[in-house]
């Protein structure tokens, strides 16, 4: 640092290092800074959207948000949602990535078809699934042929949450694999060859080794998967729309058709608000009881 | 040995069954394709009964896919060039040199990272038809790029740090000035990671979908295949053969561009992972 200093010429013409993180800087004031907090002040509005005027409310939406019986429910199937999502994809990719770590015929080939989903946009492939989930459709047709029973997927839940947390699965495994994957291959072999001289069993190699290697990866990656998920829209957007009657709604869902097909910009913003700050809440959270703690031990 | 034979048993199943997971759209979208339409409605089959390429010509044929396609590819490539602007400088302050505030920043974009397009789209409803920019391509291109800009410069800084200092030294003696180091070295040196930003940023505009179907409602003649495929799926009477050839080739672009950058995008993702 000293050196690039010492060497600088006076008279020189340096373009100030502040000018270099401007665009940057902009761009995110504009989309994020700006609307937070536009969002928190048509919280405490009464606002039907862009063509009428907004008068002040107070906390009424936010009354309105909390003693809504729809609200709890969807809050309730928002965690239900979220937690099942997030496990199954780790679990799912934890067992991927070890196997990832071997040789295999068609290894290359296997990486590449495992990455479709997460490169193909979550609109389409959400459409793709609607339609195989379809009572004729080709996933009855295949659970047909391995000999069971047909099952109306999106009319009704349990089914139609099975379906989409499937869906959610599908859409989260690649990435979640690529990185643990990632953190496994940089953990150094005479751990594992320390570690086969004493035993030989699959799962104490990954209970004392693999696991506590991977850890932090494996945390921020859960934390990313749960931000994604708790807020993913199109899946439940695309295959239900949230329906039959709230069934399938997540928070995310509900704001948006509360500002879109109901026009009550108010209501959507404090429910935006809420969910902001369950998220912050759980983000922090976690960051300080697990990652930090676990950096400390 | 037993034990062996079992595990390999074991894993030959799980990919297997993973492989058929993972292809099941991609299989739906190909066979739906060939079949007529009495075939579609009653209880499917896998393959079609009866070959027929007359939906797929006329799917083909029909000018609205290739406006829908054409949008995309205008969206996905604004998004790049909007990100890589404002990424690439910003990353290689961050990298190569100590201010202060450095660390705040750094801050800013993480917590970015919590709050998804969803929370804010009430609110950039409201600004974009303020600002007049509904139904226009830039609202869509201006949102979705904040949104990838996080990662992208956390991506690229990680690149730029990687680059030893000596052939900055060497540049500032022959008196270069910062930007010439910038554009000049660290950006050719880095182009694998720029490569992998620029795939991201095109992958994310190319598949963004809450954006385009709130602040383009009103212009179907600026949808993106996302938006085209899904407004088709909502119809009281749904085509499907039409629909899944529009799905397809709202896919294929992303997937052979992946396919082919993909050891470069590995690269990416495992720097990233190892930090």
């Amino acid at each position: 640092m000293t050196m690039t200093a010492s060497t600088e010429k006076p008279g020189r013409r340096e373009i100030p290092l502040a000018v270099y993180l401007v665009p940057s800087a902009a761009l995110l004031l504009a989309i994020f800074g700006f609307p937070l907090v536009e969002s928190v002040i048509t919280a405490f509005q009464e606002n039907k959207g862009v063509r009428a005027t907004p008068t002040w409310t107070g906390f009424a939406n936010f009354e309105r948000v909390f003693t809504s019986p729809i609200f709890w429910r969807v809050f309730a199937q928002t965690v239900v949602w979220t937690v099942a999502v997030v496990a199954a994809t780790t679990i799912v990719s934890y067992v991927l990535a070890s196997l990832l770590q071997e040789k295999f015929r068609g290894k290359r080939l296997f990486q590449i078809i495992l990455m479709l989903p997460w490169a193909t946009s979550i609109a389409l492939s959400a459409v793709v699934w609607r339609f195989g989930f379809q009572p004729g459709g080709l996933i009855n047709r295949t659970l047909e042929l391995v000999g069971l029973d047909e099952v109306a997927w999106l009319a009704d839940t349990p089914e139609a949450a099975f379906a989409l947390i499937f869906v959610g699965v599908w859409v989260s495994v690649p990435f979640t694999t690529v990185m643990l994957s990632a953190g496994m291959r940089s953990i150094p072999n005479d751990i594992y060859e320390a570690v086969a001289l004493e035993t030989n069993s699959v799962v104490s190699k990954h209970w004392h080794v693999t696991l506590p290697m991977v850890r932090t990866v494996l945390l921020i990656v859960t934390l990313a998967n749960f931000v994604l998920v708790f807020n993913s829209f199109p899946i439940i957007f695309v295959m239900t729309e949230g329906g039959p009657v709230n069934k399938t709604d997540i928070l995310a869902t509900l704001l948006y058709k509360q500002a879109f097909t109901f026009l009550d910009f108010g209501a959507a913003s404090a429910l935006a608000v809420v969910v902001l700050a369950i998220l912050l809440g759980a983000a922090v959270w976690y960051v300080h009881t697990l990652i930090h703690a676990g950096k400390k031990t | 040995m037993k034990s062996l034979r079992s595990f390999h048993l074991a894993r030959r199943a799980i990919l297997t069954t993973t492989i058929a997971v993972v292809l099941f759209p991609y299989l739906v979208m190909g066979v739906t394709l060939f079949k007529p339409d009495d075939e579609l409605t009653a209880s499917q089959r896998w393959l079609p009964q009866s070959f027929s390429l007359d939906e797929l010509i006329a799917a083909a044929t029909d000018g609205q896919v290739w406006t829908y396609i054409t949008n995309s590819f205008i969206i996905a490539t604004g998004v790049t060039l909007v990100v890589l602007f404002c990424a690439i400088p910003a990353a290689y302050v961050l990298a190569r040199h100590q201010f202060r505030g450095r660390t705040q920043f750094m801050d800013v974009i993480l917590i970015t990272q919590m709050v998804s397009p969803v929370v804010l789209i009430v609110a950039l409803f409201q600004m974009f038809s303020a600002l007049d920019l509904l139904s226009s391509y830039s609202s869509v291109i201006i949102a979705s790029s904040a949104f990838v800009l996080p990662f992208s410069v956390w991506l690229l800084v990680g690149f730029f740090s990687s680059i030893s200092n000596e052939i900055e030294e060497a540049a500032v003696l022959d008196g270069c000035s910062r930007f010439r180091i910038m554009t000049a070295f660290v950006v050719p040196i880095s182009r694998p990671g720029i490569a992998a930003t620029a795939l991201y940023a095109f992958i994310y505009g190319w598949n963004e979908f809450i954006f385009s179907l709130t602040f383009l409602s009103g212009a179907p003649d600026r949808w993106p295949v996302t938006i085209g495929v899904f407004s088709n799926a909502g119809q009281w009477f749904v085509s499907w053969q039409p629909l899944m050839f529009m799905a397809l080739m709202g896919s294929i672009p992303i997937l052979l561009l992946f396919a082919v950058l993909q050891r470069q995008f590995d690269a990416g993702f495992a720097s990233f992972a190892s930090k």
